[in-house]
């Protein structure tokens, strides 16, 4: 604890060690005048504690019913997109399939060395794929924003990757 | 009341619920919903003084626990950690709707200048007829006091008066350092004081 | 004999002058809104060529283009922007080389800068961006070189 602020705080609350107690009632000007401050604002706390603490819920249950709906739909989306891809795993590639792409692929990887290969410049290849040479986020706007990235080579896309901006209404969706 | 072993006990049956929700069981968490809805709403609408927003951004805040509940490891108690995605839904909210402190943002460095913390007590404004004051009055005049607050302000004065939480636990909830919590306390309780002692005082 | 020589060289010319000359490319921007709906409509004709990796990486079965650009590069160094009713994203090109086109972008919401970022896109590999939470979808922004 540093500044008179936080000293204070802590004093209000009782949460300042004997030490410290010792310390910080030694610098106050006038105690009298302190204690009556500490005692208003426990007033405060507990009026406050006493007029918002009891807000209420009205109507409990459809509150949990609506939002067991909303999750059940997030995870029949989720479960649509990992049971789609399942299947696609389970039913395509047979024996045969997978011998046939294996050799069609060895003839595409033939042709194209032989072909195309040999005009590019090596040093293109590995460029093939965006790159992302900066990313930043306005911190007094999103400050608790996290930047990553990362590169699928399957898709050839890139991706740059946001967490913890600020949600927005769906309003903003508009065209 | 509540003894040690009741508590304890307490904390193993929300451990197990979370560990069920982990494991995807929406019925523990549906149990967890309804362990802390009321506070969660009564929070939020504290903060923004709008039942139907409340309810939108209660909602949204136990959806984003439900979508990050693999990631709570019990390093805070899961009172703090959903406090957290409150807070930030709320605050991402009420800065979006930029609800300002009177015309100008309420601001620690502003208030430095017109908060001596070692005058004395400024004079009580003539008491009012309170004794009649009816309650709907009483709630209008902290409603507007508290949205004279920053967010984050209101954050930690709901946070500790209300909800009785510790430093540490207001600090992880918003993402701050124990000091930052304390010194906005100290400016929101002064600020408080300065708007609602006719009301307080006197009832 | 000579004139199938004759042609098969002119074929050979042209082909290796094909690889060299490049016309002005476009560069398609996108602010798309993705969601996960009962029952989603058909992707945009612009996403068709990466509609597996959009539903893959970000999870979303409908995609929604809200604003988009398309802008052909003569000389590697124009600017454009692609805009919705809220959102508007501000491409400089700012070079060109072999690997790809140098693009500063910054994405606005309103007047409030969310995120910039510079990138080398490909003229092989769009370039994706995962944008805030809007409603209950998000808002994702592509360029492709076409």
């Amino acid at each position: 604890m540093k500044t008179f602020e936080e000293k204070w705080t802590a004093w209000l609350d009782g949460q300042l060690s004997d030490r410290e107690l010792a310390q910080f009632e030694a610098l106050l000007p006038d105690k009298a005048a302190a204690e009556a401050e500490k005692t208003e604002a426990k007033k405060l706390g507990a009026f406050l504690k006493r007029e918002l603490g009891a807000r209420a819920l009205t109507n409990e249950e459809f509150f949990s019913h609506q939002l067991r709906e909303r999750i059940a739909r997030e995870r029949a989306g989720e479960s649509r997109k990992s049971g789609g891809r399942r299947i696609e795993v389970s039913t395509w590639w047979t024996i045969r399939r997978l011998l046939w792409t294996g050799t069609a692929s060895l003839v595409v990887f033939l042709v194209l060395a032989i072909f195309v290969m040999r005009d590019k410049n090596p040093a293109e290849q590995s460029q093939y794929l965006t790159q992302i040479l900066n990313a930043r986020v306005d911190p007094v706007v999103s400050p608790n924003a996290t930047i990553s990235m990362f590169e699928t080579k399957e898709d050839r896309v890139t991706v740059l990757w946001t967490e913890g901006l600020q949600s927005l209404p769906a309003d903003y969706a508009a065209k | 009341m509540q003894t040690e072993a009741t508590l304890a006990q307490a904390d193993v049956s929300e451990l197990d619920l979370i560990r069920r929700c982990q494991a995807g069981d929406t019925e523990a968490f549906d149990e967890l919903v309804t362990r802390y809805r009321t506070r969660v709403f009564g929070m939020i609408y504290n903060m923004i003084h709008s039942e139907q927003d409340a309810w939108d951004l209660a909602q949204d805040s136990f959806v984003k626990a439900w979508k990050s509940i693999k990631r709570f490891r019990g390093q805070s108690s899961f009172y703090t950690w959903i406090y957290r995605i409150v807070m930030n839904v709320t605050i991402d909210w009420a800065r979006k709707k930029k609800i300002k402190a009177g015309g100008a943002e309420f601001d620690d460095a502003i208030q430095l200048k017109e908060i001596d913390p070692a005058s004395k007590t400024v004079p009580k404004a003539d008491a009012l007829p309170y004794e009649t004051m009816e309650r709907s009055e009483i709630w209008a005049r902290i409603d507007k006091a508290i949205a004279q607050l920053s967010p984050e302000h209101r954050a930690v004065i709901l946070m500790k008066e209300i909800e009785e939480m510790q430093y540490h636990e207001i600090a992880e909830a918003l993402g701050c350092s124990i000091g930052t919590v304390m010194s906005r306390l100290f400016y929101a309780r002064k600020k408080l004081q300065n708007l609602l002692r006719d009301v307080y005082e006197n009832i | 004999m000579a004139r199938s020589l004759l042609l098969s060289a002119a074929f050979a010319l042209v082909l290796g002058t094909a690889t060299e000359l490049r016309g002005a490319e476009m560069v398609w921007s996108g602010l798309v809104i993705a969601e996960n709906v009962a029952q989603p409509h058909p992707i945009p004709p612009e996403l068709t060529g990466i509609e597996r990796p959009l539903k893959r990486l970000f999870g979303y079965n409908q995609f929604q283009v809200i604003g988009q650009s398309r802008k052909a590069l003569q000389t590697g160094q124009e600017d454009w922007l692609a805009t919705s009713k809220f959102f508007g994203l501000h491409v400089d090109a700012r070079g060109e080389s072999q690997a790809g086109y140098v693009l500063n972008l910054k994405l606005y919401k309103e007047k409030e800068l969310l995120l910039e970022t510079d990138a080398k896109l490909s003229k092989r590999s769009p370039l994706l961006i995962k944008g805030p939470q809007v409603g209950g979808g998000q808002l994702l922004l592509v360029l492709v070189v076409q």
